[in-house]
């Protein structure tokens, strides 16, 4: 097992999901890159997990009302970002295998 | 079934069936042939290609249905335009316009994707070298070609080529595709296959996936500090406390606040460490 990944993320908020997915979508660049391919994927699942945590409970998050977003709106980015990062994933799993 | 003995569908190629096909539209009359039957067993025989090909666009958001329905327009295009002298196999030519279809289809719904800059002047480089290459030479370059006129190895076009199919949903072929109904198929598919490279599309991906959650990441910023409303403004439309609205305000910078640092003493490091 290589690096850890913080299990323990409870991001209440968007902005706190975005500053934790963002730092550990370049930890899993560096990972890869370093041919760590078990932490990088570690990585990338665990935004996907994060997104999916996030999207629960997206309608008590007091950003998007105060920063007037629309949830709908933002559930498709973030689901775009989820199938992205689950096409690298794949890509990645078959490169190894 | 009005599969005539003459003409038994089953039994015969895609290539003899789609000739048969345009014989029977550009002719009188041949006797014995059920026109709309051919064309459902062209359809039904390659419907399973279709789906195959619309499968690999999912990671679009969009329904598989959609895509399908997409895909299917550019295999009646690929029946309509196939043109057997040109000795290419109809799947590989259907395949072509199938992804073709899809492409734009995605493109349309997805028009207001932001692609990055990066992204957009790649694009860019690649077009203009191959159109160079099409005026001097009056066909498409090989992989070869275009990577010498780009000045890269045959295996970073190739990556290159590879990530940007994934990220732009844009063909380099869509613009020709306009002016010729029947273009050859790309000379990059199979090429692309072979390089078994994968760090510069994964890396892209990524990079990708991060400009799309700083993009949300600005808007919501935006929307918090510089729409003008007042605290109790905000809280009266959300039903909370001016003070707990500031809260929520306070707490954000203060994250913020401990990101950019986070960041500035990584790039600290990083720089320390390359000098």
């Amino acid at each position: 097992m290589g690096e850890h990944v913080n299990k323990d993320r409870s991001q209440s908020d968007l902005l706190s999901l975005i500053g934790q997915a963002i730092q550990s979508l370049q930890q899993s660049i560096d990972q890869l890159e370093s041919q760590k391919q078990a932490e990088g994927l570690r990585h990338l699942a665990q935004v996907i997990e994060d997104i999916d945590e996030y999207l629960v409970r997206l309608d008590e998050d007091p950003l998007l009302q105060l920063a007037a977003v629309d949830p709908s709106h933002l559930e498709r980015s973030l689901h775009r970002v989820q199938d992205d990062l689950g096409v690298v994933i794949d890509s990645v799993r078959e490169s190894v295998s | 079934m009005s599969n005539h003995p003459r003409f038994r569908f089953s039994e015969m190629t895609n290539e003899e069936l789609i000739e048969l096909l345009q014989r029977g539209q550009t002719e009188e009359q041949i006797p014995g042939l059920d026109l709309p039957r051919l064309q459902e067993e062209i359809v039904e025989r390659n419907i399973g290609l279709v789906k195959s090909i619309a499968v690999k666009f999912l990671s679009s958001g969009e329904p598989l249905d959609d895509l399908v329905q997409a895909g299917y327009i550019g295999l009646l295009n690929a029946v309509t335009n196939f043109d057997l002298a040109r000795n290419t196999r109809f799947s590989t030519y259907a395949s072509y316009l199938i992804q073709g279809e899809i492409r734009h289809f995605i493109r349309d719904r997805h028009s207001t994707i932001r692609i990055p800059q990066w992204v957009q002047a790649m694009n860019r480089k690649i077009k203009m070298a191959e159109e160079r290459f099409f005026q001097e030479k009056g066909r498409a370059p090989s992989l070869d070609e275009l990577s010498e006129s780009l000045e890269l190895t045959e295996s970073q076009l190739a990556a290159l080529l590879r990530g940007r199919e994934a990220m732009t949903y844009v063909s380099i072929d869509q613009d020709r595709r306009s002016s010729d109904p029947n273009p050859p198929p790309s000379s990059f598919e199979h090429l692309m296959k072979e390089t078994g490279e994968l760090a510069f599309d994964v890396r892209m991906r990524i990079m990708v996936a991060i400009e799309q959650l700083a993009d949300i990441q600005q808007q919501v910023i935006d929307g918090l500090f510089y729409q003008g409303k007042s605290q109790s403004e905000v809280g009266d439309e959300l039903g909370i406390s001016q003070r707990q609205v500031s809260r929520v305000k306070q707490r954000t910078l203060k994250e913020l606040r401990e990101a950019l640092d986070d960041e500035g003493e990584e790039t600290t490091r990083n720089r320390t460490r390359k000098a």
